[in-house]
């Protein structure tokens, strides 16, 4: 049973585990919490994930863990791990079954007084453009030859194809293209599971949400980011759909054998991983590369058809219309990034799993706009709650491997959630509140009640706290589209 | 023969689906297994209509593979072809799986699970019983 006092407190926002806690571990683990988020998280198995995760081979560093964690499956969700390249391992399921699920913020001119008497018909055209739910296609009707461009292309394939412009390129992390991406790794069944879900939200967590800056914390960053008080932006959150599902599946499969082959002691199975110059990491990562272009493209294409639906309902009163790119990040991902770990600079493939990347001021991987400022991070919180804007700050790089909190996190199961809400008295409640909802299911909404999650802000007081990031916006929804 | 007792519930998970499965022989944990994986995805499905035949045959390195396998692929019909697989008759022998079953169309399924994971799997036995301790990606 894990306890506050086996934890050495670094600073109000600090939390270290030393290696010697467990005789397995490699690593120590490093928590970024306040004492009563810490304290909360001992109701699950997140810390015991993250001590499990902490024994792989190769780590460098800590395993680092956001504040807005909780229990995963292996990995704890928000945890993030750096292996070596030379002696490291890879293991998928410290990225996740939705590769490259992440966020896109777009923003807009449109004054929060204009929307309002349109926000109904907003919420039932984005609905209508973007296709959602269990089994939606979007009829783009991709062929074996196209979806492989759009494994080795990303968010460039959408582009080329219409979906957006080259500009929107520029403000995705990595372009929306990770190189070395290959499709010959995925399987016929994961291309097959793709080929008619490129363009859709999916279920679950996944949604199109519709919200207005409410406040403005640096009037400098917030115009650099093209956020005005008071306009809407609309944040998409979802990743590689039935394709990554599948790669990391096939994958789990496989490297049950490679812990054997290679002789990797590992406390859970989920945690199967593969030397990353093993003929087995090398595939996964390609194959990996690859469902992460799909899931770059696919927010790609749902952007363009949130734009749509803006240009429906809001060309006839305005010629402001347009949607304009913020930026878009992943936050289940495995990346090969360089870092200063005990005074020297290492390359190590960063695991991300429910956590964005956040690379500070200066950083050559940040588009031209933003090199100078930091890395945009993107958090969500629950529905019907609050979400932010963040800016990374230096202090990222030297303490969490260039990395942030992703989300809310969640705090009651959904089982509890299901018992605890109704769905249809939940839409009535945020309609009150003002906020549009558009559900494909009424049991998933009261699974993604706000109140099944921690309270956003004051995980954004951690991130902050502990100087990884500092706030530029925070956002309200006003119309929410759920699958 | 497939015993039909209930052999499963659902424990708490914080943020994706686990399940408590029982049974008084492997294939019966199998098919328990299969129906709490039904329970958790809420799958409506008119089972006195239409069905075809479907055979499904794995081999593993343990039976705990074998498990995520039969599952995983039963997943993949249940999403990917709007199909339901109930068991017809399930043969395990040493690591090597083979079940004859009938698939039915779906009308309507409440939820998405992503993945069948290896979390802490591990199928044991006490006098009674086969139990093991699946958690499912949502």
């Amino acid at each position: 049973m894990i306890k506050l006092s086996d934890f050495n407190k670094v600073n109000e926002y600090e939390w270290v585990l030393s290696k010697e806690f467990r005789k397995d571990m490699k690593v120590p683990v490093k928590i970024f919490s306040s004492q009563s988020l810490l304290e909360r998280s001992f109701s699950d198995l997140s810390v015991e994930q993250a001590i499990n995760s902490s024994t792989l081979p190769g780590l460098q560093g800590s395993i680092v863990v956001m504040p807005d964690m909780h229990q995963g499956y292996g990995f704890p969700i928000g945890g993030v791990a750096a292996s070596s390249i030379s002696d490291g391992v890879v293991s998928p399921g410290g990225i996740g079954y939705d590769i490259n699920c992440g966020v896109r913020l777009l923003s807009t001119q449109i004054p929060i007084e204009m929307a309002k008497p349109l926000l109904k018909k907003l919420a039932i055209a984005i609905n209508q453009f973007c296709p959602s739910g269990l089994g939606s296609s979007s009829g783009i009707n991709l062929n074996e030859n196209e979806i492989k461009k759009v494994c080795r292309e990303g968010s460039g394939w959408a582009v080329n194809n219409g979906f957006g412009s080259k500009d929107d390129l520029l403000k995705t992390e990595d372009k929306g293209c990770l190189p070395d991406a290959d499709f010959e790794k995925i399987s016929p069944r994961a291309l097959q599971r793709g080929i008619p879900q490129l363009g859709t939200l999916g279920s679950g967590n996944h949604f199109i949400e519709v919200d207005f800056v409410a406040e403005i914390f640096d009037s400098i960053l917030a115009n650099i980011l093209g956020l005005q008080k008071e306009n809407l932006v609309v944040m998409i959150h979802c990743g590689s759909r039935g394709l990554g599902h599948q790669v990391c599946t096939d994958y789990v499969q496989l490297f049950q054998r490679a812990v054997i082959k290679y002789g990797i002691q590992i406390p859970d199975r989920e945690l199967v991983c593969a030397p990353i110059e093993s003929n087995e990491g090398k595939n996964y990562l390609a194959a990996m590369r690859a469902a992460a272009n799909y899931a770059f493209c696919n927010r790609q294409v749902l952007a363009y058809m949130v734009e749509r639906a803006f240009e429906q309902v809001f060309a006839p009163v305005t010629k402001n219309w347009h949607l304009f790119q913020v930026y878009d990040i992943a936050h289940n991902i495995g990346k090969f990034e360089t870092h200063l770990v005990d005074g020297k600079k290492i390359k190590v493939c960063v695991h991300r799993k429910g956590a964005t990347r956040a690379f500070g001021p200066g950083e050559p991987e940040l588009p031209d706009v933003y090199r100078d400022f930091g890395q945009p991070v993107l958090v969500p919180g629950s529905m019907g709650t609050s979400s932010w804007v963040l800016m990374a700050n230096h202090a990222s790089m030297e303490k969490s491997f260039g990395s942030c909190c992703h989300g809310a996190g969640r705090l009651m199961s959904r089982q509890k959630a299901k018992k605890s809400f109704r769905g249809d008295h939940l839409i009535q409640e945020l309609e009150n509140q003002g906020i549009q909802i558009q559900a494909g299911s009424l049991s998933g909404l009261a699974e993604e009640a706000p109140s099944a999650y921690k309270n956003v802000d004051e995980v954004i007081k951690v991130v902050v706290g502990a100087n990884i990031a500092k706030k530029v916006a925070k956002v309200k929804p006003i119309t929410v589209v759920k699958g | 023969m497939i015993d039909k007792k209930p052999g499963y519930r659902e424990i708490h998970h914080t943020a994706d689906a686990k399940l408590d499965v029982w049974a008084g022989s492997i294939e019966v944990l199998f098919s328990n297994a299969l129906e709490g994986m039904y329970q958790l995805i809420g799958i409506s499905s008119n089972l006195a209509g239409n069905f075809n035949s479907v055979e499904l045959r794995f081999s593993a390195e343990d039976r705990e593979e074998l498990l995520v396998a039969f599952l995983s692929e039963c997943l993949f019909y249940i999403y990917e072809k709007r199909l339901l697989l109930v068991i017809k008759k399930l043969l395990i022998f040493e690591n090597n799986l083979i079940c004859e079953m009938n698939s039915f169309p779906i009308s309507d399924i409440e939820r998405e699970i992503k993945a069948v994971t290896y979390h802490n799997i591990e199928i044991k036995q006490n006098k009674t019983n086969f139990i093991v301790q699946l958690t499912f990606d949502l």
